[in-house]
């Protein structure tokens, strides 16, 4: 029986910008379940981070959602107070970002850092009515040992610029994953990382996942990693969800022409194929294309793909957006 | 660094007091016979080979033995030790004001970022940088001792530094120089209050330039920190806005502000020349203004080498509290 924790409805999202309006997500559906992984992939601008900080609510102050809900456990997100999602943060939903070296603060030790996070869910802390600091310390240290990291008491004790890059992002899954949320959204969680560490930090990222039953929403461009870590995979483009489905028949068969080229642009070391890149680039969104937005790209593309945006079609738990599958 | 910074300042005051005027000026007057003139001249050494000089001269530096200053009627070590307190306090009410008024408004003004609030403290920190001490000096006089008094409300004092009236019947032992604070050490709460009163005008009048400044420096520096990732980051583990602030992005944000402060500490504590005049406050200021115009070398010397020496000094505070704020920094 699967269970839905996150429920991304007909999402809307509007940056304003000196240029125009760019219309960066333009009606994204998205189900997760307990437990599941779903790699959210695509081109840069094809709005899969913009989905993830929707998610967050930690949009940048010229973006508006215009439309849309997210629900996370039957609740709205989208509808609550800064001050109850707050409570969330950190707690429930927790985020890993794309570039370990910006995103811990350079003034501060890790400890320090770790223990205001914690400190901020006291609740959930909380035996009787007094924080026992004890037991944050053991938070702190089965939490970095949880990321195989070596020398823990001396790792707390160090500042973010003391680290490599790998140790600071298995910083940052301890710190994620150690009040066990229900769901983390890593944005391109290894793009910054040596092709040796990465397969590291995601095997401890999938070690976890298993350990705790979280739910994991992994934005990358990397099919690669897509396909070593994933369930379910979604690709988007130009802001909407163009194909979803599970990783292995995504994968052994796309439907849609973009995924298509996607796969079609992937080195592969066991055949000998040339790599051909898909032609043209992202729209732009201020003014994007009529009907489907990936028409211009499209080898594929019919009459009616100028004219009217395809509407999704479905075959089991397959989803496709394209004229070739109405 | 410190040394040979200080070291160069000194030959080259040196160098200028023996170019620009004879030294021997302080020790002559009109009525000294010309036949001593070269007695004196040999006494004193001037008219030994110049290197020589400049090495009686760094002895008596270090030893403290500076000389006559005929601007004070006293010798320029002692001219000093009355004159400089003077400076460092007005330099440390003016300095806490300045930050008190200026960083928090510096922080409303960027989270605020282009809203009301943040124009009304472009506004008033332009105002501030813009105004010409002697005209802010007396307008405050104007408003807070003679039209307050004609409302019959109150009266700040304008000038000096304390009541002498009040002083005689409130003696004060000299500890440190600072009147405040030796005050209360004394547990003299009288005197502390009318020496507070006496220096709050010529502070406020100080800081009012300063404040735009630090306003200024701290907001773009907040909104610069503000757009770190670390503080995406910190949100998005829904740390709350207070913490998020006041302690992840106010620590980062006050590194250039902490320069600034230095310099301004720095350029403070070697007198405000105006603001001292117009307040009558005898400080480093009030006490340089007079040694120029008594062409007394001594005391501009010992005044130049001074400045330069706490300049030196306050940077080498600034870099050590560097150090604190910003662990990446190592010396």
């Amino acid at each position: 029986m699967d269970e839905k924790i996150l429920e991304v409805k007909n999402l809307r999202v509007n940056f304003y910008t000196y240029r125009g309006v760019v219309k960066a997500l333009n009606g994204v559906n998205l189900d997760l379940n307990k437990g599941e992984i779903l790699g959210l992939a695509g081109e840069t601008g094809s709005g899969k981070s913009v989905t993830g900080l929707s998610i967050l609510r930690l949009l940048p102050q010229n973006a508006r959602v215009v439309e849309g809900e997210i629900f996370f456990k039957g609740r709205d997100l989208l509808k609550i107070s800064e001050k109850e999602y707050n409570l969330i943060r950190g707690k429930e939903i927790n985020a890993i970002f794309q570039d370990p070296h910006t995103y811990l603060n350079p003034v501060f030790t890790i400890k320090e850092q770790f223990k205001d996070i914690l400190l901020s869910k006291k609740d959930s802390l909380k035996n009787s009515s007094k924080i026992d600091i004890k037991k944050l310390d053991e938070i702190m240290v089965s939490a970095l040992k949880d990321v195989k990291m070596p020398a823990v008491d001396r790792v707390l004790r160090m500042y973010p610029h003391e680290l490599s890059g790998g140790m600071k992002q298995r910083v940052m899954l301890a710190i994620a994953f150690s009040l066990q949320p229900s769901l983390i959204i890593a944005d391109e969680p290894t793009t910054a990382l040596d092709v040796t560490i990465q397969a590291q930090v995601l095997e401890i990222m999938k070690e976890l996942q298993r350990k705790y039953n979280t739910s994991v929403i992994l934005i990358t461009h990397d099919l690669g990693v897509i396909a070593e870590t994933c369930q379910k995979v979604a690709i988007m483009y130009a802001g909407r969800i163009v194909e979803y489905g599970r990783v292995s028949e995504v994968f052994r068969n796309p439907l849609h022409p973009y995924t298509k080229g996607l796969m079609e642009a992937l080195p592969r070391a066991d055949i000998d194929v040339k790599v051909k890149s898909i032609p043209g680039t992202v729209p732009d969104l201020v003014s994007p294309p009529s009907g489907c937005t990936f028409h211009p790209r499209c080898p594929y593309a019919m009459e009616i793909c100028k004219r009217q945006s395809p509407r999704p079609s479905y075959v089991k738990e397959r989803m496709v957006e394209c004229h070739l599958y109405s | 660094m410190l040394v040979p910074v200080v070291l160069g300042v000194t030959i080259m005051t040196f160098y200028l007091s023996r170019v620009v005027l004879d030294p021997l000026a302080a020790y002559v007057t009109e009525k000294t016979p010309a036949y001593l003139i070269p007695v004196i001249r040999h006494q004193l050494g001037l008219d030994q080979p110049f290197y020589v000089q400049y090495l009686y001269y760094l002895r008596d530096l270090i030893t403290l033995n500076w000389g006559w200053s005929r601007a004070g009627h006293m010798s320029v070590a002692d001219a000093i030790a009355t004159f400089f307190p003077a400076t460092v306090e007005l330099t440390t009410v003016s300095i806490i004001i300045t930050l008190l008024v200026g960083i928090p408004l510096g922080i409303i003004s960027a989270l605020r970022n282009n809203k009301i609030e943040d124009h009304a403290s472009r506004v008033f920190s332009l105002i501030g940088i813009s105004m010409p001490v002697f005209w802010l000096g007396l307008s405050l006089q104007y408003l807070f001792t003679y039209w307050t008094r004609v409302q019959g409300w109150f009266a700040l004092p304008s000038t000096g530094r304390y009541d002498p009236i009040l002083f005689a019947s409130h003696p004060v032992q000299r500890i440190t120089g600072l009147l405040i604070l030796d005050s209360l050490i004394q547990g003299n709460f009288v005197m502390a209050v009318d020496a507070f009163l006496h220096i709050i005008l010529p502070a406020i009048t100080l800081a009012f330039l300063n404040i735009g400044v630090v306003t200024r420096l701290t907001r773009s520096s907040m909104l610069e920190v503000l757009r770190q990732d670390y503080i995406t980051f910190a949100k998005s583990y829904g740390l709350p806005q207070r913490i998020v602030i006041y302690k992840y992005a106010l620590r980062n944000a006050m590194i250039p502000v902490v320069t600034s402060t230095g310099l301004m500490i720095g350029g403070l504590l070697g007198g405000a020349i105006m603001t001292e005049s117009i307040f009558a406050f005898p400080g480093m200021g009030w006490l340089s203004y007079r040694a120029i115009i008594f062409n007394d070398s001594n005391t501009i010397m010992a005044y130049v080498v001074l400045s330069a020496f706490v300049f030196v000094l306050v940077n080498l505070l600034v870099d050590l509290i560097y150090a604190w704020l910003d662990p990446r920094i190592k010396y």
